[in-house]
């Protein structure tokens, strides 16, 4: 009953005016850069990010939180509309959701992937709060030891369940710890990497990798190959409401979505990507005319959508808990937090519980007012999806330059961001998912801090991490985990799971 | 001959650890028990360096290679220099040169670009920069023009938005007059910013006040009467 008394707390904090006017705002900016085409929620969350410093830290992550859930519902609209994800995690939405707008039930399509994703925010939000207690327990029994191996598993379950090959990704990963290692080192205080310039004493700041990697890549990148320009669904959509049949067959879909969102949505590489491409497949093996699925059928709707909103829910588990991100957004999170001086980690929910609750329970409301908002602005999106792409890129370029200068008013931070603008074209070319090297990052610092202290109080034996018990297991695990993938028999399965 | 994507991500790898092991070089490697500084660095190099090896003789091996693909460079070349001029020149010459200068080189990136489009929106960034500026970018000393910044600019700057959009839908859109009046407010503040700089650079106190009073006095009447103007 602790988690009531919690969930309550949590709700006094979110329905403060002020934080509901945050989540509120959130949610409908996360939609409208969902819906626009070209940025993802990674570059969203990272050009945002710049505009809630000012911000309560409270009501910063409300609203940081409110845009990854936005983002992640206006992807799907673009995706039903005109047959073009928003962003990755509603690529799968596509299949189904299209052919129902080009069969005139565009209507439905919209509403069952707004009342499933609602259905599934509740649920999982529910399923943080109950969870994130015991997890909290166990996280603070931890030593340095078992972090930096439960760091190791993240990153390397990271590779594993992503997309793209194994070794570029770790091998990314390893540029990500690198970067993380430029500047002060915190136990000698010796400067590394600086290539003596004073700007990067205190490292490089996460928000021009983020920005430029996630953000100016992607807009070279779309601007080279662009000449496309894609056509809206022309015929007016009506009818909302789904028929009663589409109910009866969403249903049991948005619960198997919201079942196998919820869980591989907890672990590292997961969240809402996975989940939703794990779901579709789900429901197309389960079905009993599977030749329906890519001509319209609602399960192929209502599934994906339900499993990516849980994931991306219960993807802040890990985050909350233990402090360790799961995929490149909750690592924008982490950064988010720091900023703002919140140690992430178990410590979080016993020391500041009004930000610990306050995000759950903002959660919970972030999806109502997508459910409740969102359909009766279901034109003003179709309309925004016909913005050309020439004009909206340099909006955001504009906006991101603004943004980054904002955080430390450092014009050396804006030319840092042209370098890694070019870096992310760069590994857009060349076939390397920049995801990893975002987590690696974030977790280097953390991990070199960790292996540090371990060693020492081990007094320089390095089998400290194999002969505690917790430490142990987790190292087996990851190793474990990158020797299935290298068998082949798994290997094909992997990428026959991401074909689909 | 196109080498394999592989190799040239291999190859970016093992270059980034030789840079890493090269400037880490006289870094302390320490013990275990006491690492110093050079301890992690070096062992990471030397991880990223084998691994990138590997990555690139797979990618020499393989064939048909995957090549990587015609680069972008206009573009490319267009969007980092759009973002270093914003870096580069935001502190020196202000807020409204820099937005004005991202936007309009930028706008270069496209393959098929539309002036009347890029000269509306700069104008719409610009009033918009100015509306953000005193809440987010604090410390700014430079924003000349923030005292213009008021409901009628809103108005202009919503109208030129909505003049772009509209133009964009159909290309032969923005009747005479809003055409006439975005015109004649980008003319204005092609003016205000040269002055300004012309200002600057002089550094005369009596240009600098005589050209403030003018703003106050004539320019910010005439943007408001032209803002109404595209709102009405």
């Amino acid at each position: 009953m602790e988690v009531l008394a919690n969930l309550a707390h949590g709700f006094e904090v979110a329905l403060s005016l002020q934080n509901i006017l945050f989540c509120l705002t959130g949610a409908l900016l996360g939609t409208l850069i969902g819906v626009l085409p070209g940025i993802g929620p990674v570059a969203a969350i990272a050009m945002l990010l710049p505009f809630t410093f000012s911000l309560a830290p409270v009501s910063a992550l409300i609203m940081l939180a409110g845009i990854y859930y936005g983002a992640q519902y206006g992807g799907s609209t673009t995706a039903i509309l005109v047959n073009m994800p928003g962003e990755s995690s509603a690529v799968v939405t596509c299949l189904d959701g299209y052919q129902m707008a080009r069969q005139g039930r565009a209507g439905a399509a919209l509403a069952i992937a707004a009342i499933g994703s609602f259905i599934a925010g509740t649920i999982s939000t529910l399923l943080i709060a109950v969870f994130s207690g015991p997890l909290t327990v166990i996280a603070q029994s931890f030593g340095a030891a078992e972090y930096f191996s439960l760091m190791v598993f993240g990153l390397i379950a990271a590779v594993v369940l992503a997309q793209g090959s194994i070794v570029k990704a770790v091998a990314m990963i390893m540029v990500g710890l690198f970067l993380g290692l430029v500047g002060t080192d915190v136990n000698t205080g010796h400067l590394r990497f600086t290539l003596g310039l004073p700007e990067l004493t205190d490292g490089i700041g996460f928000v021009p990798i983020a920005l430029g990697i996630f953000g100016l890549g992607e807009i070279v990148f779309n601007l080279s190959r662009a000449g496309e320009d894609r056509d809206v669904l022309a015929q007016p959509i009506r009818g909302l409401f789904p028929t009663r049949q589409d109910a009866r067959a969403a249903l049991p879909a948005i619960l198997r979505g919201t079942a196998l969102g919820s869980v591989l949505g907890v672990l590292p590489g997961g969240g809402a990507v996975l989940s939703a491409f794990a779901a579709y497949t789900l429901e197309k093996k389960i079905a009993r005319d599977p030749g329906r699925f890519g001509k319209g059928a609602i399960e192929g709707v209502a599934a994906p959508e339900s499993a990516n909103n849980a994931g991306a829910q219960t993807s802040f588990i890990p985050l909350l808990t233990l402090g360790i991100p799961s995929n490149p957004v909750m690592a924008l999170m982490i950064g988010a937090m720091m900023i703002h001086g919140i140690q992430p980690g178990p410590q979080v929910m016993t020391k500041q519980p009004d930000l610990f609750w306050g995000l759950i329970a903002s959660m919970w409301l972030g999806n109502l007012m997508l459910l409740v908002i969102n359909l009766p602005l279901i034109g003003l999106w179709v309309r925004l999806l016909s913005v050309p792409y020439r004009l909206l890129f340099p909006a955001v370029l504009l906006f991101c330059c603004i943004g980054v200068y904002s955080v430390n008013n450092s014009a050396f931070e804006v030319g840092l961001t042209a370098l890694f603008g070019l870096l992310g074209y760069f590994f857009l070319k060349t076939g390397c998912e920049p995801a990893p090297l975002l987590l690696g990052y974030i977790l280097g610092p953390m991990m070199e801090e960790n292996l540090r202290r371990a060693l020492l109080l081990s007094h320089g034996d390095v089998g400290v991490l194999v002969t505690r018990p917790i430490s142990a297991g987790l190292l087996v695990l990851s190793a474990l985990l990158l020797v299935a993938v290298v068998v082949p028999s798994i290997r094909s399965g992997r990428e026959q799971a991401f074909q689909e | 001959m196109s080498l394999d994507k592989d190799v040239w991500a291999g190859l970016f790898f093992m270059g980034l650890a030789s840079l890493g092991l090269v400037l880490g070089a006289n870094y302390g490697f320490g013990t275990t028990a006491q690492m110093g500084p050079g301890f992690l660095p070096r062992v990471l190099c030397l991880l990223m360096l084998g691994l990138g090896a590997i990555i690139a003789v797979t990618g020499l091996l393989r064939s048909p290679a995957e090549a990587m693909g015609t680069w972008g460079w206009g573009q490319l070349l267009a969007v980092l220099t759009s973002v270093l001029l914003f870096g580069a020149t935001l502190e020196g010459t202000g807020m409204e040169r820099a937005v004005l200068g991202a936007v309009l080189v930028s706008g270069i990136a496209h393959p098929q670009p539309r002036r009347f489009e890029q000269a509306c929106l700069a104008i719409a960034a610009l009033m918009f920069a100015l509306h953000l500026t005193p809440g987010v970018v604090s410390g700014l000393g430079a924003a000349h023009l923030t005292g213009l910044a008021d409901a009628p600019l809103l108005v202009g700057w919503a109208a030129s938005i909505l003049a772009v959009l509209g133009h964009a839908r159909h290309a032969g859109f923005a009747a005479y007059r809003e055409r006439i009046v975005l015109a004649a407010l980008l003319a204005i503040f092609a003016i205000v910013v040269f002055i300004d700089g012309l200002g600057l650079t002089l550094r005369s106190q009596f240009v600098l006040d005589a050209w403030g009073w003018l703003k106050q006095a004539a320019i910010l009447p005439l943007v408001r009467a032209l803002g109404a103007l595209i709102g009405s």
